[in-house]
């Protein structure tokens, strides 16, 4: 990955992973808010990650 | 527990990880190459277990279940954190420590810095703060495996005895056949932790829960705040920082992306290091919040996970320990044989340019020799201080990061403020991890972080980059924009 593009969805992946509990759903007392949050968070990067590098090793 | 049972546990799985380790040094060649990381032979699968089983320590099956235990789902937020910064930093950086790495030979990261900026005691500073933030590391691993055994035997099993066999363990792993036996151990052992972890999960949610339905409502009635997210800033992102920049600055684990054999190995190695992490985190989170329910008003919030396992079957019991045993070897074993690399190829080799490659080798057993010696000493004393400084490991090695990232991306960065920030900010921040000092309620790790990229930059634009720093960095751009990082091996 490009070093702007990484720099980039990591900025972008910090701005959502503490905005969303901090301001909108820290105080909602379920497990369907902020767990289950950082979880779909994380498992979308690593979607991403999978579709990303699917063209490793593949000549242009 | 009955010491009968853990003792049979403990040496039953002790004997089939050693077994592992004999087996792997059929195929072992000659080279140091071959003895610290495999020859860059390791498939995807072996390279992706044995990440996770040296990221992954006893940390995650104690530590985190406790700082759950006490703090809730800040702790899930912390760990996916450093999961998802590492993911990211594994596609960018991956590819090109592997070309490099394959290009020039390096076989440790230090290595790697020196060649960069075309100055070897960048490599020296990188390998002595390493050695200085990982020995306590490694040291708590052993320390947390004596206090484990000795509390769930009532004492029965003493602590130097837990201490002891971790030990023999990680070091015939690191010692026999290096990475080969270090790599397919941790395989073993990652699949052992994966395995316990989920049937031990699957046992308390039926028994104590009724069924994994209902304990989301059983937690948010019986332990609503644990539910909310109530971590200051100042403790998330002291706490999440330096572990969100693991992947680069630990040399135990950013040596790894050298072993793949190929550019598909590397790809599998990041899968399957994501997937596991991935669900460890969210099986260590979700014993931390049972524990809660089923356990309350531990003092000690540690103690979680040894007190869940005196609620639960023996047999169930023994299979969360081996689990646990499983992560903190595994973790030993590598951070001693990449410490062994370090000194051998980083200090060693600069005092005496003329060692071969055997005496590397053999250089490096003796280092792993001794650390473990001295981490046993470590772990005998059991000195307060050690916690401390084991904390501080990760936000120490944090300043490595600014000259690790500028190596492929700002042609500007120069030797000398490589060696000034790292020298200076972890200088710094060991002293304000120490003396417990926190400017404005912040952690060390954040104003360390701080300094050391300010200085960073700030020597860089003062001072000359060396000569090769444009080639560098456009010769592998180059490979990686022309063939999606396939490789052709030129070393």
């Amino acid at each position: 990955m490009r070093g702007f593009t990484c720099l980039a969805l990591l900025v972008a992946v910090t701005l959502i992973d503490l905005s969303v509990p901090y301001f909108l759903i820290g105080d909602i007392a379920s497990l369907w808010a902020s767990y289950l949050f950082w979880t779909l968070l994380a498992l979308l990067v690593i979607i991403f990650a999978i579709a990303y590098t699917r063209l490793w090793g593949r000549q242009l | 527990m009955k010491p009968a049972f853990v003792w049979i546990a403990m040496l039953g799985w002790t004997a089939a990880a050693l077994w592992i380790a004999v087996s792997a040094r059929r195929n072992m060649k000659a080279g140091a190459s071959e003895f610290f990381i495999a020859g860059r032979r390791l498939r995807g699968f072996v390279s992706g277990m044995t990440y996770a089983a040296t990221t992954y320590s006893a940390f995650m099956l104690v530590g985190l279940v406790g700082l759950t235990y006490r703090s809730g789902v800040g702790a899930l937020g912390f760990e996916m954190t450093y999961l998802i910064f590492t993911v990211l930093f594994l596609i960018t950086f991956g590819p090109r420590f592997w070309i490099v790495g394959n290009w020039y030979g390096h076989i440790t990261p230090p290595e790697l810095l020196a060649h960069r900026y075309q100055n070897q005691w960048v490599a020296v500073a990188a390998a002595v703060i390493s050695f200085f933030m990982l020995i306590p590391y490694a040291s708590v691993q052993l320390m947390g495996m004596g206090l484990l055994v000795e509390g769930i035997t009532g004492g029965e099993i003493p602590f130097m005895t837990g201490v002891f066999i971790m030990a023999g363990l990680s070091g015939f792993s690191a010692l026999w056949a290096g990475m080969r036996s270090v790599a397919w151990t941790d395989a073993f052992q990652a699949v052992t932790m994966m395995a316990t972890s989920v049937a031990a999960l699957l046992f308390t949610l039926y028994h104590f829960f009724g069924s994994p339905l209902s304990f989301p409502a059983a937690a948010a009635e019986k332990a609503p705040e644990l539910l909310r997210f109530t971590w200051s800033p100042a403790l998330f992102i002291g706490l999440t920082l330096p572990w969100a920049f693991f992947a680069l600055t630990n040399p135990q684990v950013s040596q790894r992306m050298y072993v793949p054999e190929s550019i598909t190995s590397l790809r599998r190695m990041v899968i399957y290091f994501a997937l596991f992490g991935f669900f460890y985190t969210v099986i260590s989170t979700l014993f931390g919040l049972e524990a809660a329910i089923i356990i309350p008003g531990l003092e000690n919030p540690d103690k979680a996970m040894p007190q869940l396992l005196a609620k639960v079957p023996t047999l169930l019991g023994i299979i969360i320990f081996v689990g646990i045993f499983a992560a903190a070897t595994s973790t030993l074993g590598s951070i001693i044989l990449t410490l062994g690399s370090l000194f051998a190829r980083d200090i060693a080799r600069p005092c005496y340019p003329e060692i071969n490659e055997a005496s590397e080798r053999w250089l490096g057993r003796l280092v792993i020799i001794l650390l473990l010696a001295g981490c046993m000493v470590f772990a005998w004393f059991q000195p307060g201080l050690i916690t401390v400084i084991s904390s501080m490991a990760s936000g120490g090695l944090l300043v490595m990061a600014p000259a690790i990232v500028a190596a492929f991306f700002w042609r500007r960065a120069t030797a000398a403020a490589a060696l000034v920030s790292m020298i200076v900010g972890g200088a710094a921040t060991a002293v304000m991890y120490i003396a417990r000092i926190y400017p404005l309620g912040w952690w060390p790790s954040v104003w360390g972080g701080a300094a050391t990229l300010l200085l960073f930059i700030g020597v860089s634009l003062i001072t000359r980059p060396p000569d090769n720093a444009d080639r560098f960095i456009a010769s592998v751009e180059a490979e990686l924009s022309a063939y999606r990082f396939r490789y052709i091996r030129k070393y």
